[in-house]
């Protein structure tokens, strides 16, 4: 296990360095081609993204990335906005794959132990929609039905947009992030529980004339619960990726935000930072998940020996 | 169709079908991982997500192939449809973008372009784009994982996987986003596809490599080793194979990614191209500056919808619809395959057949088709095709029945006006200062009163041979060129000195009562003044044979000069070379001998000599009193759209006027040169107007006035920058600057080249080079004739003439009858998609 955690700490370690090294070359060079006639010199540009990355680990590693001019907010340290951007982020994110879980993993099992064929089918038909849903356009059926209720009724139900940790802030926006890893999680855990209840072992247990909720609670869905896992690893990877669109949508000023604004001002510093505390994020909820099959799964365990 | 699909999908249907009949008689309840049955019929119907994913995908294939043959309206050439404006009948303020309408069945965005049309055109570049996105990135994936898998634990293993975990650790949309930017987004699909695919290879390898993991320890593989084959082989001929069925599966959920991505990037404003800056100017209010998108994109139209997400929301509702259809389409067309897979071993090594080649093939070439025919290039060459030589030959017509157009004439005026005329019509701003379509120079002109007469007589005063007016010769005012009525006999003055003889060496010199005939470029430039000194009561100067060489001067080139007509007055006129030959013939001389001065000779003097011939001459010329004008020259104006090129003035310039009516009657149509450079012009501007052309550069066309007249205003007019200060562009801070200058004349008939002039810029002659190829033209570059040279207006800009080869020709021959339509046609066509490409492109 220790063996384990220290190669795992140093695949981070060492994947974070890359994060930092290839984000600063890709923004020298986007700020670069707004010139008319960028060049295209791959070693300049490797040296001196080398360089920086070198000063940017030394200067982090003193706990001062140093500060930055933001369009609104002023000369501030880039540390108190990643501190305040990444609170307001993970706390949607956190709300939303809570949600997706809790809604998708009871979805998914229902399906698979109601075995109504009618059922199941719209189910996993919804989920294929479910899944295809663009987060903007959700947020744009939300956002226009919400609308139409304020307007025949003259009461506002949510805010359209804007930060504030209560449900009127939060409802649309954690909607929106937990469409697709609802439909994902229902889909993966109505996939494998259907899969195990098949199972030899469950049969047996059937057979030994065990309660069918004492067979579905300690013995399926006990072996259901590293797939589940790793689908949850999958989901935590598109509410990234969907993450700063959510956020532009409803102008929550979380890190995603923060990125497509520094982003479009070619603030180098501050995306590396940003990007940086978002990869350094899914990294250790996997290295979390990964710890996790080690206690659930005792195979995984004797493999490793 | 159903056959077809099944043998794509299965070739072996045919066979297993009856199989299937007999053995099986359901077809739905087997376990996964069960028999491995046949496909039947019922495995495609009741597999919903597999025919809802078909049905769309084919609808979008459908789309990309005909969506711009239906779509309404064409946006590669459509600029600014609606204009705000307040419309009188519904008695309110009109401003795209619109609503839903009849006319609009999704609205219009906010240059009053229709949204369907978008949608439709947008479907090619969106779904191609995303299409090779999915191609790389499976083989890239492929290539990479299958790698991985196959040298487990390695190093290029270990390497291949932390690549893996960076990229997977960094938000796709944030790390396709820095690539795009890096790699410049105005490069254009190319940086899309190289950065959505160098971030989304990653899971595809992930599962390759897993894949390849288990199937290397399978005992086919080790077999396949133990019998000696090598790794490619194995891979190619053994573990492809076994994989294709998921590759397909994954092909069609990753394209469906894909589009996901490319909307949400579309949606935060990064879509293909970058667009470009366009400034809106409405009457009391700042200017408005705006992106507009290259190409009809959907992850454009999100990003330009974003504007009225909440207020308008019809705006963004058809692209955001558009992606989320499409997504579903691959998404569960992926999901029906795997469920198919999973069913039934879907033999899939039909794929790797050599039929699978004819498929390929026509893949690859349909590709082609598409991308020759996407873009705007296509779109440019059909509004280049729409010049209607019909419309110009109209113009030319009513040109040339102007009696000459000459600007001192009622013709010129009346040209004037009808060229105005037009150019309103055709939605061309005044291009003068003060709201003014003309541009006035003020000169000094004569007319003759009376037809001017050179005749051949003989001593009764009976005309032997009588030559014409503007084709024989001509006369001059300069010096004391003026008026007179003389009838004398004919003396040749030659010189055969090295220098010019000094005034003192004339001493000698009678010329009393004496016509004098006079060698350009052989008698001194100022001889004629010596001359009437001598007693001279006319002089005949022979000149070249050029068009304009015996052309009448009625200008007082400079007004300030006193040069002019300065008393006593004697007619002096140029005569053509052909017109000297045919008098000294009667003489029974020719021109060499009398200029070597081996005729009888018989005054001499100091480098000079007389020749006295016997020829009665009859000179006659009666000119109006000097009267100061003004020449109007017209100019329509058509502002650039584009902020960053509508300070670039392309000047599509050519001349209006003629020689005009003599007084006795005789009409010179000027119509080849150049009533068809006019009719050329107008043509092309009404071709844009109604093509709706959008163009980025601002384009002046002008048509001068004073083309015979020894001075006009073009030269003066284009080198003064002031001239352009008035002409105003959306951005108020910019001031139009010539760019280019396009000539053109005698382009209604001539031989079958296209001549350029050698001189114009060299990347405006390639320009032309290869439009007139693509049309199948032949070009020269080079001056056929000396007026060629001569016309050309040069200056510091970059600029280009053109003309048909072999086409000057004498003033009374050319009439309407000699214009070709179809060379009209052909130059029309050529200049037109040049012009387009010139306006619309920022790099020409």
């Amino acid at each position: 296990m220790l063996s384990f955690l220290s190669k795992r700490i140093l695949f981070i370690t060492l994947v974070s360095i890359l994060i930092i090294f290839s984000i600063t070359l890709g923004m020298n060079m986007a700020s670069n081609s707004d010139v008319d006639e960028p060049s295209y010199d791959m070693v300049e540009y490797s040296q001196s993204a080398w360089k920086s990355t070198r000063s940017y680990i030394e200067a982090s590693l003193d706990g001062n990335v140093g500060t930055m001019t933001h369009e609104t907010l002023g000369v501030i340290p880039v540390w108190d906005l990643l501190k305040e951007s990444y609170i307001k982020s993970m706390g949607l994110l956190l709300v939303s794959l809570l949600l997706a879980s809790v809604l998708g993993l009871s979805l998914g099992a229902f399906a698979a132990l109601v075995k109504n064929d009618f059922i199941v089918h719209a189910l996993l038909l919804l989920t294929i929609l479910g899944i295809s849903v663009p987060s903007f356009f959700a947020g744009l059926l939300l956002q226009q039905a919400e609308l139409k209720y304020f307007q025949e009724t003259g009461e506002q139900l949510v805010k359209m947009a804007g930060f504030g940790w209560d449900i009127q802030h939060m409802l649309m926006p954690v909607l929106v992030l937990t469409a697709r890893p609802l439909a994902y999680l229902t889909r993966a855990s109505f996939l494998s529980l259907n899969r195990v209840l098949d199972e030899n072992y469950i049969r047996t247990a059937h057979s030994k004339g065990l309660r069918e909720r004492k067979v579905v609670w300690s013995h399926a869905l006990r072996n259901i619960a590293v797939p589940t896992l790793t689908a949850i690893g999958v989901s935590l990877r598109f509410s990234l990726s969907s993450l700063p669109v959510v956020e532009f949508f409803f102008a929550w000023e979380g890190i995603g935000f923060r990125l497509l604004e520094a982003i479009n001002a070619r603030q180098t510093m501050v995306v590396v930072t940003l990007a940086l505390s978002l990869g350094l994020t899914f990294l250790f909820i996997n290295l979390l998940l990964d710890i996790s099959y080690r206690l659930i799964d005792p195979r995984l365990r004797e493999d490793e020996a | 169709m159903k056959k077809f699909f099944k043998w794509i999908l299965n070739p072996r249907t045919n066979v297993n079908e009856k199989l299937a009949a007999r053995t099986s008689t359901d077809g739905g309840g087997e376990a996964p991982g069960g028999s491995r049955g046949a496909l039947t019929w019922r495995d495609f119907l009741f597999n919903l997500p597999l025919m809802l994913g078909f049905i769309i995908v084919f609808g979008l294939f459908i789309m990309v192939l005909f969506g711009p043959l239906i779509a309404p309206q064409n946006p590669y050439i459509a600029g600014q449809h609606i204009v705000p404006h307040y419309d009188d009948e519904k008695g309110e303020f009109v401003r795209p973008p619109l609503e839903p309408s009849e006319e609009y069945p999704l609205g219009t965005d906010r240059w009053g372009t229709d949204l369907l049309s978008l949608l439709l055109h947008g479907a090619r570049n969106t779904l191609i784009a995303s299409t090779f996105i999915t191609m790389v990135r499976l083989i890239l994936g492929l290539t990479l994982g299958g790698y991985a898998g196959w040298n487990e634990g390695k190093t290029s293993d270990k390497l291949i996987m932390s690549l893996v975990g960076v990229i997977n650790s960094i938000p796709m949309l944030i790390s396709s986003m820095i690539i795009i930017f890096a790699l410049d987004i105005r490069r254009g699909l190319p940086v899309f596809i190289i950065a959505l695919s160098v971030i989304g290879w990653t899971e595809i390898a992930q599962y390759i490599r897993s894949e390849f993991l288990v199937l290397r320890k399978m005992p086919y593989i080790e077999g396949a080793h133990s019998l000696g084959a090598r790794g490619l082989h194995i891979a190619v001929r053994h573990v492809l194979p076994n994989i294709l069925p998921q590759l397909l599966v994954i092909s069609f959920l990753e394209m469906g990614a894909v589009l996901m991505l490319l909307g949400e990037l579309g949606f935060v404003g990064v879509y293909i191209g970058g667009g470009h800056q366009i400034g809106i100017t409405e009457m009391m209010a700042p200017t408005e500056i705006f992106t507009l998108a290259e190409v009809p994109e959907w992850g454009a139209m999100l990003a330009d919808g974003y504007v009225w997400l909440r207020s308008k929301p019809f705006v963004i509702i058809p692209p955001a619809v558009a992606f989320f259809v499409s997504i579903i389409g691959f998404t569960s067309l992926g999901e029906g395959l795997r469920r198919l897979v999973e069913k039934r071993a879907l033999n899939t090594a039909f794929l790797l057949k050599k039929r699978m080649l004819i498929v390929l093939g026509i893949i690859v070439f349909a590709t082609i088709f598409i991308l020759n025919n996407t873009g705007a290039a296509p779109w440019f060459s059909k509004v280049a095709q729409a010049f209607d030589s019909e419309i110009a030959l109209t113009h030319i017509e009513n040109l040339s029945e102007m009696q000459g157009r000459s600007v001192a004439q009622e013709g010129g005026t009346e040209a004037v006006a009808y060229i105005q005329k037009n150019f309103e019509e055709y939605g061309l701003m005044p291009g003068g200062k003060s709201l003014s379509y003309t541009y006035s120079l003020e000169t000094t002109l004569v007319q003759p009163i009376e037809q001017p007469i050179l005749a051949l007589v003989d001593e009764n005063g009976e005309i032997i041979e009588d030559y014409q007016h503007q084709l024989d010769f001509g006369y001059i005012i300069e010096g004391h060129g003026g008026n007179g009525d003389v009838e004398f006999p004919l003396t040749f003055v030659g010189f055969d000195g090295s220098e010019d003889p000094a005034w003192d060496a004339y001493e000698n010199l009678d010329l009393r009562d004496r016509i004098v005939l006079l060698e350009e470029g052989n008698a001194p430039k100022d001889f004629a003044t010596e001359a009437l000194l001598h007693g001279a009561r006319g002089i005949l100067w022979i000149v070249g044979d050029g068009r304009d060489d015996v052309r009448s001067q009625i200008q007082w080139a400079d007004a300030e000069e006193t040069q002019y007509q300065q008393t006593p007055t004697l007619p002096i006129f140029r005569v053509r070379p052909t017109v000297a030959v045919s008098m000294l013939e009667q003489a029974g001389v020719t021109r060499t001998s009398l200029l070597g001065g081996k005729a009888s000779v018989h005054q001499r003097g100091d480098g000079w000599f007389t020749s006295e011939l016997d020829l009665q001459i009859h000179q006659s010329l009666n000119l109006t009193e000097s009267k100061d004008v003004e020449v109007p020259s017209v100019l329509g104006y058509r502002i650039g759209s584009d902020l960053d090129l509508a300070d670039e003035l392309v000047v599509i310039f050519t001349t209006y006027d003629g020689l005009g009516i003599d007084p006795d009657g005789t009409v010179f149509p000027a119509t080849n040169h150049n009533a068809s450079g006019v009719g050329m012009m107008l043509e092309i501007a009404r071709l844009w107007e109604e093509q709706g052309l959008d163009t980025r550069r601002s384009v002046l066309f002008v048509a001068w006035g004073g083309s015979e007249l020894d001075k006009n205003g073009a030269q003066e007019f284009l080198e003064n920058h002031f001239n352009f200060r008035h002409l105003i562009t959306a951005n108020p801070n910019d001031r139009v600057e010539p760019a280019l200058i396009i000539q053109l004349d005698y382009i209604g008939a001539g031989g079958d080249d296209l001549l350029i002039h050698p001189d114009s810029a060299p990347e405006v002659i390639a320009l032309f080079e290869e439009t007139a190829e693509e049309f199948e033209l032949n070009t020269r570059v080079e001056t056929d004739s000396p007026e060629f040279s001569e016309d050309v207006v040069t200056r510091s800009v970059p600029w280009i003439s053109l003309r048909w080869a072999e086409a000057s020709v004498a003033p009374d021959e050319d009439v309407f009858a000699n214009i070709e339509k179809e060379k009209l046609q052909s130059f029309g066509e050529v200049l037109s998609l040049a012009l387009t490409k010139i306006v619309r492109e920022t790099d020409y």
